[in-house]
């Protein structure tokens, strides 16, 4: 080492600070919202407490074929769009929250032949007849979506409980032929209770 | 309650991100790691203490477990979505060229004084708050502090 090769002092630790990792907090920010969001949710135990069916909840529904995929609107008035919904959930969230859950099975798809909305009608009942309420375990459903910044819980719970009915979707209708549905759910809950 | 345990996990989070960049050998692991953190805290946010220092180093503890249990191999994962862990190293620098060095060097020290070195010089503890984050007394943490200053002075070539 040659005096040229020597530093002050204080060059260490400007050096050191070369070493570690430097973060952009303002570009930070949005995505630890985010996770805060999703740890909020996430560190619930996502359990279904309450279930109940509305009244009339299945009603003549056209059923077809289509990929299964689920949309899901957070907090938003059900768009009727010249029909009712197929299914109406109450259902009490993991946090005391008390919330409505209204599901649809898209009807823009077809069958060979052709489904009716009876068909539709029995293959609703058959999905909400297979699950024991008590079995409902959200955590995975949870863990593989990300929920909407600002969910409340039991919103985010209720959009797990269509994304996991859609992973439990039964194989087969009554009649043998495989179901391709499309089913749509839309939240809304009352406020969060206060901790 | 809810709305302090976000404002003091904003606070930090950026903080937290680099205490696991800065130990990882795969950067990308850090926000899975910063994940469950959060996670631990949420559960756990009635333990999380009023003053800001101390739930600071309350974080810290959480997360030096967290890559305690990640390095044992035995850690629950949770799997962010991929699109916010790309988020959240996005935002992460590390210097290409002499920070590679320094890196080097703090790792080639032994590891107690490594330890040290990282949270005081990278996670900006005071000596004494590093202390009590490693359970060690304050006075050895300066005498460690001081020998771990010396051999990163030689292995970088700088008088200290």
């Amino acid at each position: 080492m040659t005096d040229h090769d020597v530093r002050e002092p204080t060059d260490l630790d400007a050096r050191l600070r070369t070493g570690t990792a430097r973060i952009d907090e303002t570009r930070l920010r949005p995505a630890l919202d985010e996770l805060v969001t999703w740890a909020r949710i996430g560190s619930t135990k996502p359990r279904i407490t309450r279930l109940r069916l509305g009244v009339g909840i299945i009603a003549a529904v056209a059923v077809g074929s289509a990929t299964a995929a689920t949309a899901i609107g957070l907090n938003s008035t059900f768009p009727h769009n010249g029909r009712q919904p197929d299914a109406h959930w109450v259902y009490e969230a993991s946090n005391g929250q008390t919330c409505d859950l209204w599901m649809r099975v898209d009807p823009d798809f077809e069958l060979d032949p052709p489904a009716t909305p009876a068909d539709g009608a029995t293959y609703l009942r058959s999905l909400v007849g297979r699950f024991d309420l008590a079995d409902i375990d959200l955590t995975e459903a949870l863990s593989e979506w990300l929920p909407a910044p600002n969910s409340s819980i039991g919103e985010a719970e209720g959009t797990a409980l269509v994304m996991w009915m859609t992973h439990h979707l039964p194989d087969r209708l009554p009649d043998g032929r495989t179901p391709q549905v499309t089913i749509e759910g839309w939240v809304d809950c009352d406020a969060e209770p206060e901790e | 309650m809810t709305d302090r345990v976000a404002d003091v996990l904003t606070a930090q989070g950026g903080r937290l991100l680099g205490f696991f960049i800065n130990r990882l050998e795969n950067a990308d692991e850090a926000p899975d790691l910063l994940g469950d953190v959060f996670l631990i805290a949420w559960r756990r946010r009635r333990d999380l203490p009023a003053d800001a220092d101390q739930a600071r180093m309350w974080l810290f503890g959480v997360a030096r477990k967290v890559l305690a249990n990640h390095r044992r191999g035995k850690g629950r994962r949770q799997a962010l979505d991929a699109r916010l862990r790309e988020h959240l190293i996005a935002c992460v620098e590390v210097d290409q060229f002499d920070g590679v060095a320094v890196r080097a060097a703090v790792r080639s020290l032994p590891p107690r004084l490594a330890e040290l070195t990282r949270l005081v010089a990278w996670d900006g503890l005071t000596l004494e708050e590093a202390a009590r984050h490693l359970g060690i007394p304050a006075s050895t943490a300066r005498s460690r502090y001081a020998r771990a200053r010396s051999l990163l002075g030689i292995s970088l070539a700088i008088r200290t």
